[in-house]
């Protein structure tokens, strides 16, 4: 709770209307440097909390809490811990790591506090509030809202089970003149006067495609969003800050490359020309990374089920893929900063702020969207019902990888041009295809991570950096990931038969289906 | 969570200060850390200065119709809260008796706790009753202090009897001398024979101390006044192999 100080309130008048109904023992005034931190994407702020590192003379503690309350959730000796792993006691780490999962803290922004404490005792001398006033000057992360000082306040923070004496000492200090209350915490306060808007970061395209809208202007948009994402990311990533830089950039990658296959109908054949090779290169040197990236984040999740002999011994392997994960950064590093991809970034947002014109017949650019987007998407459905169909337990792995494939390319689409639809209706048909490509995509992974297992463990017989133990303990490893991926494959029958289910995709053909023109060559769905 | 219990059938070996004394340390390391003080006579409350009522008494919470996270006090020192005795909980066996599996009550209550705290240190009365076999029951280990006494002896043949008895296979035993005079030659003399005798008696002893007895004058734990006597020490080891004994 927070009132700020204005007029003639000031430490004395504020303590002393407080030892009318408490006992107040004030502590030593402190100066606290703060420095704010949250996840790249806002996940503290989120969830109603923030970071804190506070420095004090020689110490220095990081403390994570509620934003509005100030309420400590956890707090550990020395500096800010900048992922959940680094912090401690255990317990701590694993609550932290729930949410901000496998992200970053970076600074936010800075402060300098002078605070005066009190501790409001009850006639036991019980701590039952906890009362602070505090004088803040800003030293922001940039350097030009520096030096500016906040209105003095007044902070009360309730211990657990005194809510009644909170409240008591709420109506003291709203009782007074020269206070007013306020909802807002320091954080947001930095943040205001350092210009940056909360939650100003998303990996959601979150765009309004007006209705009716000429097809080439809604793609073009869709894309403009997606090149802002990448250069959102492409810092982090090159400085390999946390894993989802590099995952929201490619995912930016991804889905513009699907955008100009999947609606090439809208988008001139010399600019499919010119970008499509360009995002093709940028997809292949993003994937090694990302790939080693996942291995690494489901490493702790793949050995689990092993015995803790057969852990030790597959140690040498982590920490081949981490030397491996390590070389292929430097080398997405070094391409995505070199001049080709700077060069591509300028060319797209040129090509993406000026109208789309074509003189082809089979240009559709200038086709109401829904009528183009309606008929693709269903024309891409069609193909995955047609291919999960075809599927019988003796398919190989490569007719699964394709058939999520074409649940990924259905999934963009749906999600690029979301806004032209009911969200409820769209978002109900995305959760039944997001239930069967979860368990496509974990078949794919561990497909492609027990393959990999091989390759990793010639190399490193190669390298001589794996005694005999450490290779059985990879045939361990690939065997339980053999064992998963039967158990994924047993699923997708289920799965796809939620997902092809008559109703399901009547519900498709009722949202997607269009009045408007349909190329002779693509015809129908007959779904 | 971890679930812990200060526990020996006998009364006065220091269980209520080795409660209070680890749980303040445990807070103090970062742990969310909750102390239940079940002793009707309070001793853990009165040291962390709060009030000893829990509305509705130990009647009503055993029977499920109040919320434990509702009396739970937060105490002056972060990362530690209390939930505080109550004259009736020494009515807690009958309250107990009345419920079915009044074993297993007591790990149902502390169920809805697991996302607040990471350590529980639960305060017990001594000797062996309903309650205690309930603290069994909910606890991961048991931190026994032992005064060095012949009788001592016979006490933790009873506390292993019992374990073995009623199953507790996962139940850890962490013994550890208490109230230890090292001026006495008995003390040191039975010591080494307990010790050899257990395996789970831990390294770390604690002394008999005027200034664990000053706890109730400042109504701290003793760390908080006296970081540097030699009992603070010795809890502080004690808690080093507490927590490696907890989270091993």
């Amino acid at each position: 709770m927070k009132f700020l100080l204005e007029g003639q309130a000031d430490r004395t008048t504020i303590f002393a209307e407080l030892a009318q109904r408490f006992t107040v023992r004030p502590g030593k005034p402190r100066t606290i440097e703060r420095t704010f931190f949250d996840t790249f994407d806002w996940r503290l702020y989120s969830a109603g909390q923030r970071a804190e590192e506070a420095r004090e003379a020689e110490s220095v503690q990081a403390e994570w809490m509620e934003n509005a309350t100030g309420s400590v959730l956890g707090r550990m000796n020395g500096p800010m811990g900048r992922m959940a792993r680094d912090w401690h006691p255990a317990p701590l780490a694993e609550a932290l790591a729930r949410i901000i999962k496998m992200r970053a803290l970076l600074p936010l922004a800075k402060i300098t506090t002078t605070r005066w404490p009190a501790d409001l005792l009850d006639e036991r001398e019980k701590t039952v509030v906890r009362a602070s006033i505090e004088i803040s000057t800003t030293g922001s992360i940039s350097p030009e809202a520096a030096g500016r000082a906040l209105p003095p306040a007044v902070v009360l923070s309730a211990v657990r089970g005194y809510h009644t004496e909170l409240e008591k000492a709420i109506a003291v200090l709203a009782g007074m003149s020269g206070l007013t209350r306020v909802q807002h915490s320091t954080l947001d306060q930095v943040l205001a006067i350092d210009g940056r808007t909360p939650l100003d970061y998303s990996s959601k395209i979150n765009v309004r495609l007006p209705h009716g809208a000429p097809c080439e202007e809604a793609v073009r948009t869709v894309l403009a969003r997606l090149v802002e994402i990448m250069a959102a990311n492409h810092k982090g990533t090159v400085a390999d800050v946390d894993t989802e830089f590099l995952h929201d950039f490619r995912v930016a990658v991804r889905r513009t490359r699907s955008m100009l296959g999947q609606m090439k109908a809208a988008i001139p054949a010399s600019i499919l020309k010119q970008f499509r090779p360009e995002f093709d290169w940028l997809g292949a040197v993003t994937g090694p990374t990302r790939d080693l990236d996942v291995y690494v984040l489901k490493f702790d999740d793949y050995s689990a089920p092993l015995n803790e002999a057969v852990r030790r011994d597959l140690a040498p392997l982590r920490k081949h893929i981490l030397r491996r994960q390590h070389q292929e950064q430097l080398t997405l590093s070094r391409a995505i900063s070199a001049q080709r991809y700077q060069a591509l970034i300028v060319d797209w947002e040129k090509v993406l702020r000026s109208t789309w014109k074509s003189g082809a017949q089979s240009f559709r650019g200038d086709d109401p969207v829904e009528a183009v987007v309606g008929q693709r998407i269903l024309k891409i459905l069609k193909r995955a019902l047609r291919q999960g169909r075809a599927l019988t337990d003796d398919s190989p792995a490569s007719a699964v990888h394709e058939l999520r494939i074409t649940c990924k390319k259905l999934r963009y689409m749906m999600e690029f041009f979301k806004s032209l639809y009911p969200a409820a209706e769209i978002d109900e048909l995305t959760g039944a295809l997001k239930e069967l490509q979860d368990n496509l995509g974990d078949f794919q992974d561990y497909e492609v991570h027990r393959t990999e297992l091989y390759r990793f463990a010639e190399e490193m017989a190669a390298h001589k950096t794996a005694r005999p133990r450490t290779l059985l303990a990879i045939g361990q490893l690939a065997e339980s990931l053999a064992v998963r991926q039967r158990l994924a494959r047993a699923d997708i029958g289920r799965r796809f038969a939620g997902f092809a289910a008559k109703n399901n995709i009547e519900r498709f053909r009722t949202l997607f289906k269009t009045a408007e023109r349909i190329a002779p060559d693509e015809g129908d769905c007959n779904l | 969570m971890k679930v812990i219990a200060t526990y020996n059938i006998k009364g006065g070996v220091g269980k209520t200060a080795a409660a209070v004394n680890l749980a303040w340390l445990a807070g103090r390391s970062g742990l969310r850390t909750l102390v239940w003080d079940l002793d009707p006579q309070g001793a853990a409350t009165f040291y962390f200065r709060v009030q000893p009522k829990v509305r509705g008494g130990g009647s009503k919470l055993m029977k499920g119709s109040s919320r434990i996270r509702d009396f739970i006090k937060g105490t002056d020192y972060e990362n530690l809260d209390l939930m505080p005795a109550d004259f009736s909980y020494r009515n807690l066996d009958i309250h107990l008796d009345q419920k079915k599996n009044p074993t297993k009550r007591l790990k149902k209550l502390l169920a809805p706790l697991k996302a607040d705290y990471d350590l529980v240190v639960l305060d017990c009365p001594p000797s062996i009753s309903l309650v205690s076999e309930s603290v069994f029951f909910a606890a991961d280990a048991l931190a026994v202090p032992v005064i060095p006494t012949t009788l001592s002896q016979r006490t933790l043949e009873q506390l292993f009897g019992f374990r073995s008895e009623r199953k507790l296979t996962g139940l850890k035993l962490l013994i550890f001398f208490s109230l230890v005079d090292r001026r006495k030659k008995l003390h040191h003399e039975l010591m080494d024979e307990i010790a050899g005798r257990y395996p789970e008696v831990m390294k770390t002893y604690i002394p008999n101390a005027s200034q664990v007895e000053r706890m109730g004058v400042f109504k701290k734990p003793i760390g908080d006044f006296a970081g540097s006597c030699d009992a603070a020490q010795a809890y502080e080891e004690l808690w080093a192999e507490v927590k490696t004994a907890l989270w091993r």
